[in-house]
């Protein structure tokens, strides 16, 4: 750890003089602001509130229905092309490489199709991570971190743009058919929050085209209600499993949750798969056969059938797949520490993701070339069989796992025939799919991280069905597509630790509610098995990228720590009435976003012996003393003229969420010794919370109110520090070499 | 061959129940003959080695049933019943046949080919029996007596499985398509391909001086046979291609069957396919790449510094904990 540097005052100009420390998981990074999940309820809205009427709430409501509808919608749509562009693009790719292979393997010029192969997928990712490093980095990932962050209250920046939109739809379409080890589920996600964020706010900023509709949602609560339900309706575009996105919704995303919000929600999800399948069904070739059981993500396990005396079994397939799940997301944080490190620049990005996509072609030659599994031609429904050294008539089984998507590889898992791959072939083919999924996440590309988790798991849980096959050959039970399954759930829990929407999301993909309970057990000991050793791969980056995030709970062993100490002392305090020039001033030299108003109390605050900042009267961020300042909304002490007309709600909403800097309005000489009056606009009744509150209440109330500041008081209501998210989430119960203990995190600003 | 019309068989049921009406019994049910014993002009089957399948005609199966003593030829009101009865009984041998037929040509599959006949018979009788105008005595549709009377349902499932059979070979795609239906005639492709997998296997036969019969491969090989018959292999796989391009994934299962055993023979008997693989050139391709991980990360290990983090101190009143782990 560093040594502290105290620095009186807060500057750009002093940041410099920071002492310098290794980059680690264990810092939180200063540049995240909080979003305002507290409705400010001052003057101006309370005036809005009495001019409403009993109509206007139920259009108001009714267009919260219909904004969920078209957020489903739309996600499926953004799905459905992902997934047309995907297959139809592979499919040109594998039926070149096959006819290519075809030809070479009569000839001594084999090397051809390899460095073809090389060349394509190199290609398709150098764009795709083009996008992404120099076109918006927040694209990259699969997104759920995100997602996860900003339903938290965390405002990533750039993270529900159109252009990030863009950036990821066809950067995952560009990096699966690039061949990595990916999937497209999680940038879904991310789209349908987007998606979300862009309906709901009727307007588009990368385009700055503004329709003037849905302005009553242009708040930072609407916003994450609807981002909430994107999120689920990404979830149920990607795997055709609605209310599994409602249940993704509610345990990776809403801290804040109610009835009629999920029943929204589920609407938002329904309309998504409904969508989903209806185009689908198109595609198959059956148009409203929305019963097709093609339709199904993973396939439909028809036959499945177990018995008590499995769950064993499933147990140790459980427990291994917690370890390996363990397993990957320590080489993961390895890797992506070194890349935070080493690799900073865009170019080195884009050079590291197309060396990965060249390596991941060589590899799969590799097997290819060395594993001689030679199938029956005719037997499974291979869509580009590859002959390789096979005899006329057959084809090499480790070919087809890697000719096709990894969406449709797993499938193949689940579902060909028992005796289609060897168990050498599966067993290789893990291995390297493990290794080169650890490596591939965190590229800067957009990569989902579900679908390369199920197909390693599905490759070991595969083998191990063949050998439980092996041992009991006559059992009906022993059907290696089940164990498959089992295999990728339990690697995808080791790997994410979700719980229940995962348990779910497998369940409605594969379309067995009764093959849940084996599936839910599974999930709930890798999920134990893997928290042993670290947290799941989310956490990993949400903390890697240095995110404020507030867990669910409170951290162990905080009960005894006080508001006094949690909070940040020397308040910034605003005066009922201040000069125009003062709270340039304060803008500018100040980082903080949020300000106490108080009245002025004798003796004067801050004095030797006394630390008050005066009696609480309300708070004011700096984003409405922005708009003040812009919209001139201060008076002429000497002349008593207005500087503008009174403003309305309506004035905030405008530039919501994109207020500008304090450098970029513009005040004159004159203006500044104009007064503006804060208490029309201020939040005339904040939250606040006496000094000697313990540190778990606080945070609760953080959690559960979706707090962006907390102003702690003294028993004469006399300002005395102010809490944020940050300094909430520096503490910190963190395993260190073995042992547990409370931390405290420091803050970069980098 | 004779050219049944897929109808033809609906036609005449309907026909017959309208000129005889309800008095039609067991005996008046005589399909015409071609329908009944098409399957001896079926036979053209080149193998010697199994004799010709003897199917059960409409007149066996009569005879059987009468031997078993179950007659139902007697007076008006069980001759009523008997008219849905006749024509399960016409079902049961039509689909008897199928199923004989089916086995018959199950190895190599020739039944796409040679099961036309009595799989358009079954399912024409089921047809007319199921969704024709068809009555017992009580005027209770004959589908409704089928249907409506028990769980288990043996003449819906005894159709069903015949229907999966014929479509899970994609056998349609081995004959002419008319506008709507299929018509009884193998299509131009399957005649080409048929007649090049005769030819190649008389190549064969010719070039191993006669050692060679199809289904029989010999044991030992005379090397010329790859040099002979490679042109003529490499049309038929050609031809294969085209018609997987013309019925994707849904390639007629007799085609299927005797591509892959042309291509056993040709790989494992006579072991014609060399492939080379020049294992050099692959070698060093992976070496190279394979090297380029390890020099881009130990690069940018070496080239870029570390990136250091800037460390900003919040104030608080009280001194925040110790920077150290605070073990339990």
């Amino acid at each position: 750890m560093c040594p502290f540097v105290d620095i009186e005052q807060i500057t750009d100009a002093s940041i410099d003089e920071y002492v310098e420390c290794p980059v680690d998981s264990k810092l939180l990074n200063a540049k995240f602001q909080s979003l305002d999940y507290d409705n400010c309820e001052n003057v101006l809205y309370q005036r809005e509130e009495r001019q409403k009427n009993h109509r206007q709430l139920l259009k108001q409501q009714f267009a919260r229905w219909v904004v969920m509808c078209f957020i489903g919608i739309f996600t499926a749509i953004i799905a459905c092309s992902i997934d047309i562009a995907i297959h139809r693009l592979s499919t040109v790719k594998y039926s070149l490489l096959k006819s290519y292979f075809d030809e070479t393997m009569k000839t001594s010029y084999l090397f051809i199709p390899v460095l073809l192969w090389i060349a394509w997928n190199s290609g398709f990712v150098l764009i795709a991570a083009i996008l992404v490093a120099y076109g918006e980095p927040v694209a990259a990932g699969s997104g759920i971190p995100q997602i996860k962050c900003f339903l938290n209250g965390v405002m990533i920046p750039h993270v529900v743009r159109l252009f990030t939109l863009f950036c990821k739809v066809v950067g995952v379409v560009l990096s699966v058919v690039g061949g990595l080890a990916i999937g497209k589920e999680g940038p879904m996600i991310h789209s349908g929050a987007v998606v979300a964020a862009g309906i709901s706010q009727g307007r588009s900023s990368t385009f700055r085209r503004d329709f003037k509709i849905f302005t009553y949602f242009r708040t930072d609560t609407e916003k994450r209600d609807f981002v909430s339900g994107g999120a689920a309706a990404g979830v149920s575009a990607a795997f055709g499993a609605p209310v599994g996105g409602v249940l993704f919704s509610l345990e990776e995303g809403a801290s804040f949750w109610n009835q009629a919000l999920t029943w929204r929600i589920f609407f938002a999800s329904m309309m998504s798969t409904f969508t989903l399948n209806m185009i689908q069904s198109y595609i198959h070739g059956v148009p409203w056969q929305l019963s097709y059981p093609g339709l199904l993500n993973f396939g439909q396990f028809s036959d499945i059938s177990y018995t008590g005396a499995e769950i064993p079994i499933y147990l140790v397939m459980a427990v291994v797949g917690g370890l390996l799940g363990a397993l990957f997301n320590h080489i993961n944080l390895k890797l992506c520490i070194f890349r935070k490190r080493h690799i900073r620049t865009p170019l080195g990005q884009v050079l590291e993701a197309v060396l990965v996509a060249a390596m991941t072609a060589v590899a799969a030659f590799l097997l290819i070339y060395f594993v001689e599994d030679c199938q029956a031609l005719g037997k499974d429904p291979i869509v580009h069989p590859l002959q390789m050294y096979c005899l006329d008539g057959q084809y090499s089984s480790m070919a087809a796992i890697w000719f096709q998507t990894p969406e449709q590889s797993v499938k193949s898992l689940f579902h060909d025939p028992p005796d289609s791959y060897r168990p050498l072939t599966v067993a290789l083919f893990g291995i390297v799919y493990f290794l080169l999924a650890t490596w591939t996440y965190g590229l800067s590309v957009p990569s989902g991280l579900f679908i390369p988790c199920l197909l390693t798991g599905a490759a070991w849980g595969r083998l191990i069905g063949i050998s439980v096959r092996g041992v009991f050959p006559d059992a009906e039970w022993a059907n290696p597509g089940k164990f498959a399954l089992v295999g990728a759930a339990a690697q995808l829990g080791g790997v994410v630790r979700m719980t229940i929407s995962l348990t779910v999301i497998l369940i409605e993909a594969t379309g067995s509610i009764s093959f849940g309970f084996p599936i839910m057990i599974v999930l709930m000991v890798a999920k134990w098995v893997g928290d042993l050793f670290n947290e799941g791969l989310y956490d990993i980056h949400v903390k890697l990228a240095g995110v404020p995030i507030l867990p669910w709970e409170p951290p162990h062993l905080t009960s005894n720590i006080m508001a006094s100490e949690v909070m940040s002392h020397p308040v910034t305090t605003f005066d009922m009435n201040e000069t125009v020039g003062h709270v340039v001033n304060v803008l500018k030299k100040d980082l903080h976003e949020g300000f106490p108003v108080v009245d002025h109390i004798n003796p004067a605050p801050n004095q030797p012996g006394r630390s008050t900042f005066g009696l609480l009267r309300g708070t004011i961020t700096r984003s409405q003393l922005i708009v003040l300042l812009k919209n001139k909304a201060f008076t002429d002490p000497t002349t008593g003229i207005r500087g503008s007309n009174r403003l309305t709600l309506d004035h905030f909403r405008e530039i919501y969420p994109r207020f500008p800097k304090i450098e970029q309005i513009h005040i004159t000489e004159r203006e500044k010794a104009c007064v503006i009056n804060l208490v029309p606009y201020m939040n005339p009744a904040p939250y606040t919370v006496f000094d000697n509150t313990s540190l778990p209440r606080i945070f609760k109330l953080f959690r559960g109110l979706g707090l962006r500041h907390l102003v702690v008081v003294d028993k004469n209501n006399e300002v005395i520090g102010i809490v944020t998210r940050k300094d909430l989430a520096r503490y910190r119960f963190e395993s260190h070499k073995g042992s547990k203990g409370l931390e405290e995190l420091q803050m970069s600003f980098n | 061959m004779v050219t049944i019309e897929s109808c033809y068989v609906c036609i005449y049921g309907v026909l017959m129940f309208t000129v005889f009406g309800i008095h039609s019994s067991v005996e008046n049910i005589s399909l015409p003959p071609d329908l009944i014993s098409v399957n001896s002009e079926l036979s053209q089957d080149p193998r010697p080695i199994v004799t010709e399948p003897v199917l059960i005609t409409s007149t066996d199966f009569k005879n059987i049933v009468r031997t078993d003593g179950f007659t139902r030829q007697t007076s008006p009101p069980s001759n009523i019943v008997s008219s849905c009865h006749a024509f399960m009984d016409e079902f049961s041998e039509a689909a008897a046949n199928f199923t004989k037929c089916a086995v018959h040509y199950a190895r190599p599959i020739k039944m796409c080919e040679q099961c036309y006949p009595v799989y358009q018979r079954a399912i024409a009788i089921y047809d007319i029996m199921m969704k024709g105008n068809v009555t017992d005595g009580d005027g209770v549709m004959c589908g409704e007596t089928i249907l409506n009377a028990d769980r288990v349902q043996i003449v819906v499932t005894t159709a069903m499985f015949i229907e999966t059979m014929w479509s899970n070979s994609s056998c349609d795609n081995c004959y002419m398509r008319g506008n709507d239906t299929v018509v009884y005639k193998l299509n131009d492709l399957t005649k080409k391909f048929k007649a090049l997998v005769e030819n190649t296997f008389e190549c064969f036969h010719n070039s191993t001086h006669g050692h060679f019969t199809p289904y029989q491969p010999p044991k030992e090989v005379n090397g010329s046979v790859c040099n002979d018959c490679r042109a003529i292999y490499q049309d038929l796989n050609d031809l294969y291609k085209n018609l997987e391009k013309e019925y994707p994934k849904h390639v007629c299962m007799d085609l299927v069957d005797s591509m892959n055993i042309t291509r056993l023979i040709w790989s494992r008997d006579f072991r014609c396919t060399r492939l080379h693989g020049n294992v050099a050139g692959v070698m060093v391709l992976s070496v190279f790449f394979c090297s380029l991980p390890f020099a881009f990360y130990i690069g940018s290990r070496v080239r870029g510094t570390a990136v250091q983090r800037k460390l900003l101190k919040r104030k608080y009143r009280q001194p925040p904990l110790s920077n150290k782990y605070i073990t339990k």
